[in-house]
């Protein structure tokens, strides 16, 4: 489930730090997951090939991507410069649909 | 053709971003029967939406009945094209889905009554219904997202985009330096459509090198890149990329076409596609359904193909000059004769003052002060 950024509207707990999120306050919330800080935020997207971090402190665009708001998924910068990057990263995001009929 | 057709993706797999997204929606379509939910796709323009709903549909051999912003969203028609559907479960003999598109936008007075229809058909849907929806933070998306099982498509990351963009360029055998390419996909922010049409603006993809600038063409520039079209793609592209407000793409439309000397009957189906493109506009701002803005470009491409160079309606300032001292005249006598027969000046000079002319002419009327000089 994606985290949304929204106005808390009930006092919870912080799903990271375990400390108090204030009502009224802008927060993110995943529905079955809670709510958490927003700096609370691990600013970093996966990869889809590799699994791992993206590297986003040290992507190109990290003025300008707004990591709450994007799709979850990204592509890493060793396997975005690799041959047939898009290719692996369609065969690895392909494996998360359901076989079809 | 429009690389955004040309390299729409022909499967759900070979889609890029959302991956989550559209897993979900196709685990709720492979597991779909009657009584699930309907599916509120989520998100903002050119995340797709509409490309998922379409390519499931066709992936688990679904026909779409699809209804969307550019028809008429009322109860008695959204009665009318998915009651049989609804009642019977398919009239074409495949099973179907029904597809709504822009559900945030069903309101105003051609829309009279369909949100509440809408709603009602949601809580007992006969087929699987898929609705898609840019903004669901409106009160009226209210009941529709309660009766949905709601799947959010967000913007794709930056990066992803400029992979798939390198795929295209390739296929294409187009070049977009680095900084162009970063550009491109920044400004698109996150909108594979968007990303896809200003590379191919950038790029000359279509043969025509507009040269514009990142942020579009001026509308001078942009109206003699149109004309000078040699396609259509390239006129759709140039039409797309003037930067200006829709009321001054008309206009600039307008005095080009006025001003080019071209025969009368291409110069009346020139000036009918100008007047439908302006009357959908006015449309567009009494209803605030700027979405149908997309609509406009295609009413403009009707006058594509004559010989138009870009050109300001102006006239001689002699004639300008002798239009303004009779402008001033008139506003004089009707400023003292309209409140005389209480009504406005702008009534009067329409609608009372040819007859008060014509009267004097006839000589059924006494000659009201000053109106000679209005008779030349």
């Amino acid at each position: 489930m994606s985290w949304r950024r929204i106005t808390i509207k009930f006092p919870g707990s912080c799903v990271v730090c375990g400390k108090e999120v204030e009502a009224g306050k802008p927060g993110l919330w995943a529905k079955g997951e809670g709510v958490k800080h927003e700096d609370c935020v691990t600013l970093e997207l996966a990869c889809a090939v590799c699994g791992g971090p993206a590297g986003c402190p040290t992507c190109e665009h990290a003025d300008t991507c707004d990591i709450p708001s994007v799709s979850q998924a990204c592509i890493c910068g060793r396997c975005g410069e690799s041959p047939g990057a898009l290719e692996r990263y369609l065969e690895a995001a392909a494996k998360k649909l359901p076989a079809g009929p | 053709m429009m690389w955004s057709e040309r390299h729409r993706p022909a499967s759900v797999a070979g889609m890029v971003g959302n991956e989550e997204a559209r897993a979900a929606a196709a685990s709720w379509l492979a597991k779909w029967k009657k009584g699930v939910k309907p599916l509120l796709m989520t998100g903002p323009p050119g995340t797709g939406k509409t490309t998922t709903a379409s390519l499931l549909a066709a992936r688990y051999g679904y026909d779409v009945i699809g209804l969307n912003a550019s028809d008429a969203r009322s109860k008695s028609r959204i009665r009318g094209i998915l009651g049989p559907v609804l009642e019977r479960g398919s009239v074409t003999g495949r099973p179907q889905l029904v597809f709504v598109d822009e559900a945030d936008g069903i309101h105003g007075r051609s829309d009279y009554g369909g949100a509440a229809e809408l709603a009602a058909i949601l809580k007992e849907p006969a087929v699987p219904m898929i609705l898609a929806a840019n903004d669901d933070s409106h009160d009226r998306m209210k009941p529709i997202k309660k009766a949905c099982k709601q799947v959010r498509f967000m913007r794709v990351p930056p990066r992803l985009m400029r992979v798939f963009l390198e795929g295209v360029l390739e296929r294409e055998g187009a070049h977009l330096g680095p900084g162009a390419m970063i550009r491109v996909v920044e400004e698109s922010r996150g909108d594979m459509r968007a990303m896809l049409n200003l590379a191919q603006q950038l790029a000359g993809g279509t043969g025509l090198q507009t040269g514009a600038p990142p942020g579009g063409l001026d509308v001078g520039s942009g109206v003699d890149a149109f004309f000078a079209a040699g396609d259509a793609d390239g006129a759709r592209a140039a039409l797309w990329s003037i930067s200006a407000d829709p009321l001054e793409k008309i206009r600039a439309f307008f005095s080009s076409v006025v001003m080019s000397g071209m025969p009368a009957a291409d110069l009346a189906d020139c000036l009918d596609a100008i007047s439908r493109a302006d009357v959908l506009l006015g449309r567009i701002r009494k209803g605030q359904n700027w979405r149908l803005l997309r609509y406009l470009d295609s009413e403009l491409e009707r006058t594509r193909g004559r010989k138009v160079r870009y050109a300001r309606y102006d006239l001689p300032w002699q004639l300008l000059g002798r239009i303004r001292w009779e402008a001033a005249k008139h506003r004089k006598f009707a400023g003292r004769e309209a409140p005389r027969l209480h009504v406005s000046r702008s009534f009067f000079a329409t609608s009372c003052l040819p007859c008060m002319i014509r009267c004097t002419r006839d000589g059924t009327l006494e000659p009201p002060e000053g109106i000679e000089e209005l008779m030349g």
